[in-house]
């Protein structure tokens, strides 16, 4: 991964941390950020441990930029998405990052947690395609005044 | 007195009366006729005659004289008679009283009569030279004699002595009438004083019943005066009752002409009064009767006197007491029915004998001195003594013996009142006795109250028994103490430990007796007994010997408490009382310990259980999360992926491509929702924890209809119940029920108004719901199947559901031991669904 080059005159994109495993999810979510209003340059994790290497690079690099956002899946292989979210807060440069956690479950304790970790949202992943644009409310929502 | 003759009748010579004289002496007795017609009094008659005879005759003086009721004629009137001329002459007559044709005497000169020469004293000093004697006569004779005088000698003409005759006459008639007239009156006055100083009522009546006489008597107690009563009728007087009571009576004494005697009743101030009246009729002077006279007596008093007199006679003789009645020298008087049933003899063998024949032979002595007490007037309460019965049995009485005194005060003799106690000594002396074995009872049971808390305590079987011997022991006073468990006596069933505190051999049936159930087996000195005194010879024998079972409520005999002690005699019954209770306090005392060893048991088990079920739904629950996230994951992207696919290319895919598409699409989707619905099958069907509570099924009704608001609203259905019963169930599995049976109802309804109505009734300790619809209704074929999970009866475009419903019913509904059911239901008439639960009371 890598910075884009922009051209003059347009917008800086803003950096999106997908946290994502499944690939049509990640289709569609990216659509999702496309339609949202904003520009967004997308960095995709495939796990937890990819996700934490990233998270350690922005850290240590100033360099890179704190993303905007982070979309966090709960359920990835090696480490969680709970853990995840955990690092990030106690990053130092990334800890008030704002995170929506998109995942499949709806179960309460998953929620709980995340509840207690301090997430904006919490989107539930639909089955139905339609249903999944209701995240460009969530998003534009938690972004709120940017840009 | 001397007879005298009048020795020369004056021949009638005209000595100056003519026919003038003769009009004045007419005259004269005119006057004297209308002065006796006016006379009141006999006084006024006398001077009367004495006025005319000295204006009818020549006389200077005149008297009358008459005779008293001693025979003796004296003066009753005079004029100018001195007293010694009176006192001299009194007594004086020429006739005897009752002499009969009298004559006038006349005497022309007292000094030349020899017959009066004992009074010529007397004529001279009075200067009386003539006298006339006129007799007064009635009837009966001479009653008294006129006098006249004259102060020269003097001969009487016939007039003179005619119209002195005339006059005697007229005052004879005049004096008599007087005399009976006065008589009348002093008797008159004499019967009325009688009449009206009577205590009893007197009263005369005429025939007609008017009242002609009444005393003092009746004027004072009815308040009338007489004036107010005479010429009057009882009717006027008295109450028409009482008057007419009067007249009845009044008018058999006239019928009966004889005098009669009745009880009559007259009010009086303070009430009605009783009277004894004695009427008896009189005698009109045409020998007819002319009324009745009545002489009435107050008896009120002496009756109110009789009847309390009856009463008191009524309550001796009813008394269940034997009330005696005697004279001050012991001599019994009264005997009532009390006396005779208490004493044996009749009133008539006690009555006149002597008091003492009551007494036994040995307190004789007692009797002078209670009467000594009764004579100075006091009363002996409550005397306890013994007195002998007629059949000679002794009786225990309490006397009360009271003074008798008449009317002024004074003793005359004593009241018994006797009772017999007998009954209530022996009584007293039963309950002496039971009360001494009552303290020693409770002594026993305080003993044992003491002992039981420490027993109960102990719900540790060997402690229990070592307390249990050594407080047995402590209070049996034994030397040697042992609890022996019946099933330890196999071979070696004396333990050494214990076996060394009841130094007997092993092999012994006398402990088998115990155990055996005979009960308490006690003896005073083994070495006596012929069985087991060779068991006891030895260093420390055992002579006194007490064994006790202990039996458990069942009846199971657990062991015995066994004691011992060297000498003999040592055990009473008062230990085996003892022991007995402290038996019965350690079986039962075994038997929880037993119990609750037993519970501690259960206790545990039921934890373990219980935790190994929490354990396995926790698993459930988990497993089914993650079985149903990770089964539908996959899923989910089949349907995104699907979708995208026909967004991208939607409009390119032809026919059957395209239908393959919708196809995948589909089954994701019917797949996602099959998956669901097994995820709440095992949700709404895992084991419930805990003890099913009692709840109101009309109340989790309400709350499950609440959740199907929506459904309901929109479907129009109206949902109605009956009173629900209580039922012990976990709400949150009842209203699930409920919502799937409902939303069945109203799913597969027909046309119409959709109606469903849940009503429950009892069936022995069941609940016995229905939910009845007037929806599409089921083919009886397919009732059983209907229950199956995911097995339904219509396409999921007819109606929508993966026919989970009722197979969530089916497993929850059995959980609690009940059963669904679809009662009856016919094609297109609508379905009853039941379902049985658990009531309350069980």
């Amino acid at each position: 991964m890598g910075p884009e080059g922009l051209k003059p005159g347009e917008p800086v994109p803003l950096t999106v941390l997908l946290l994502e495993d499944n690939e049509t999810d990640e289709f569609v979510i990216r659509e999702v950020l496309e339609q949202s209003g904003h520009v967004f340059r997308v960095d995709v994790a495939r796990d937890g441990h990819d996700a934490v290497e990233y998270l350690r690079r922005v850290e240590d690099d100033e360099e890179m930029p704190c993303p905007a956002l982070i979309l966090l899946d709960l359920n990835v292989p090696k480490i969680s998405g709970s853990e995840v979210l955990r690092q990030v807060r106690r990053s130092s440069r990334c800890s008030r990052t704002p995170v929506i956690v998109v995942s499949s479950s709806d179960s309460e304790s998953d929620r709980a947690a995340a509840q207690s970790l301090g997430v904006q949202a919490y989107f539930r992943k639909p089955a139905n395609l339609k249903a999944y644009l209701d995240l460009i409310d969530v998003i534009k929502q938690v972004l709120g005044g940017i840009r | 007195m001397k007879e005298y003759r009048i020795e020369a009748m004056p021949v009638a010579a005209p000595s100056g009366f003519s026919g003038e004289s003769e009009v004045q002496r007419l005259r004269t007795l005119y006057q004297l006729l209308a002065a006796l017609s006016r006379a009141k009094a006999l006084d006024d008659v006398y001077e009367a005659a004495i006025t005319s005879l000295l204006a009818a005759t020549m006389a200077d003086r005149a008297a009358i004289l008459t005779f008293d009721d001693d025979g003796v004629i004296r003066f009753k009137a005079w004029r100018t008679l001195s007293a010694e001329y009176r006192q001299a002459v009194t007594g004086h007559t020429p006739w005897p009283l009752g002499t009969r044709d009298a004559q006038p005497l006349v005497v022309p000169d007292v000094l030349a009569d020899k017959s009066l020469a004992a009074y010529r004293e007397f004529f001279v000093r009075e200067n009386i030279r003539a006298v006339a004697f006129i007799p007064l006569t009635l009837e009966a004779g001479v009653f008294g004699k006129f006098m006249l005088y004259y102060d020269q000698p003097h001969s009487c003409t016939l007039e003179e002595l005619e119209i002195g005759q005339a006059i005697a006459a007229h005052v004879a008639l005049a004096t008599v009438q007087k005399r009976a007239e006065l008589a009348s009156t002093a008797s008159e006055q004499r019967l009325q004083a009688i009449l009206d100083n009577s205590a009893t009522v007197i009263f005369i009546k005429d025939r007609e019943g008017r009242y002609q006489l009444v005393n003092r008597c009746f004027e004072e107690l009815f308040h009338v005066s007489k004036t107010q009563v005479v010429g009057r009728k009882d009717h006027d007087l008295f109450p028409p009752e009482m008057a007419e009571r009067f007249r009845e009576n009044d008018r058999k004494v006239l019928a009966a002409r004889e005098t009669l005697t009745f009880e009559e009743e007259a009010p009086h101030d303070d009430g009605i009064h009783n009277y004894i009246s004695i009427k008896f009729p009189l005698e009109g002077t045409d020998g007819e009767l002319a009324g009745v006279c009545g002489i009435s007596t107050d008896i009120t008093d002496r009756k109110r006197l009789e009847t309390a007199n009856l009463h008191f006679a009524a309550i001796v003789e009813s008394s269940d007491d034997a009330i005696v009645a005697k004279d001050l020298n012991g001599i019994i008087t009264s005997w009532n029915r009390g006396a005779e049933r208490l004493f044996g003899y009749t009133a008539a063998e006690a009555v006149g004998k002597p008091v003492s024949m009551l007494a036994p032979l040995d307190s004789r002595n007692e009797m002078p001195e209670i009467l000594a007490r009764i004579r100075s007037g006091h009363r002996v309460e409550h005397y306890e003594t013994r007195r002998c019965r007629k059949d000679g049995v002794i009786i225990d009485v309490s006397l009360t013996v009271s003074p008798i005194r008449n009317a002024s005060g004074r003793i005359i003799g004593a009241s018994k009142i006797a009772r017999d106690i007998t009954e209530r000594k022996r009584a007293e002396q039963e309950r002496g006795v039971l009360l001494a074995r009552e303290q020693e009872a409770r002594q026993t049971a305080e003993l044992l109250n003491r002992v039981s808390p420490r027993l109960a305590a102990q719900l540790d079987v060997q402690k229990l028994v070592e307390v249990v011997t050594e407080i047995a022991t402590t209070l049996a006073g034994a030397e040697f103490g042992s609890f022996l468990h019946k099933n330890e006596q196999s071979e070696s069933w004396v333990p050494a430990e214990v076996s060394a505190g009841f130094p007997m051999p092993r092999n012994c049936d006398l402990f088998a007796r115990t155990f055996e159930g005979e009960g308490v087996v006690r003896h005073a000195d083994l070495m006596q007994d012929p069985q087991y005194g060779r068991l006891v010879e030895g260093s420390r024998p055992v002579r006194s010997y007490l064994a006790v079972p202990v039996v458990s409520r069942s009846g199971e005999v657990l062991g015995g408490l066994f004691f011992g002690h060297p000498d003999a005699g040592k055990f009473t019954e008062h230990h085996e009382a003892i022991l007995i209770g402290i038996a019965s306090q350690t079986a039962i005392a075994l038997d929880n310990a037993r119990l609750f060893e037993q519970a501690q048991w259960v206790q545990t088990e039921l934890k373990r259980s219980n935790e190994e079920l929490r354990r396995a739904n926790q698993d459930l629950e988990t497993f089914a999360y993650s079985a149903s996230h990770d089964l539908q994951e996959p899923l989910r992207t089949i349907a995104i992926s699907a979708q995208l696919l026909e967004r991208s290319g939607g409009q390119h895919l032809q026919g059957e491509d395209a239908r393959f598409l919708a196809s995948i699409l589909g089954s994701a989707t019917r797949m996602t929702a099959l998956i669901q619905d097994l995820l709440d099958y095992v949700k709404a069907t895992k084991y419930a924890e805990g003890h099913p509570p009692s709840v109101d099924a009309t109340v989790v009704l309400t709350g499950a209809l609440q959740n199907l608001k929506g459904a309901i609203e929109e479907a129009g259905a109206k949902v109605t119940s009956a009173p629900l019963p209580i039922i012990c169930i976990h709400p949150g599995r009842l209203a699930q029920v409920f919502q799937n049976l409902i939303s069945n109802a109203i799913k597969y309804r027909g046309t119409g108004v959709p109606h469903v109505h849940i009503s429950a009734e009892e069936r022995d300790g069941w609940s016995v719901f229905s939910v009845v619809d007037n929806g599409i209704g089921i083919d009886a074929k397919f009732a059983d199947q209907i229950f199956g999970l995911f097995k339904r009866l219509h396409s999921r475009q007819e109606y929508p559901g993966s026919g989970i419903g009722l197979a969530i019913c089916q497993r929850i509904i059995e959980q609690y031991g009940g059963r669904i059911w679809l009662d009856k239901s016919v094609p297109g008439g609508g379905s009853t669904f039941c379902f049985s639960i658990p009531s309350e009371a069980r």
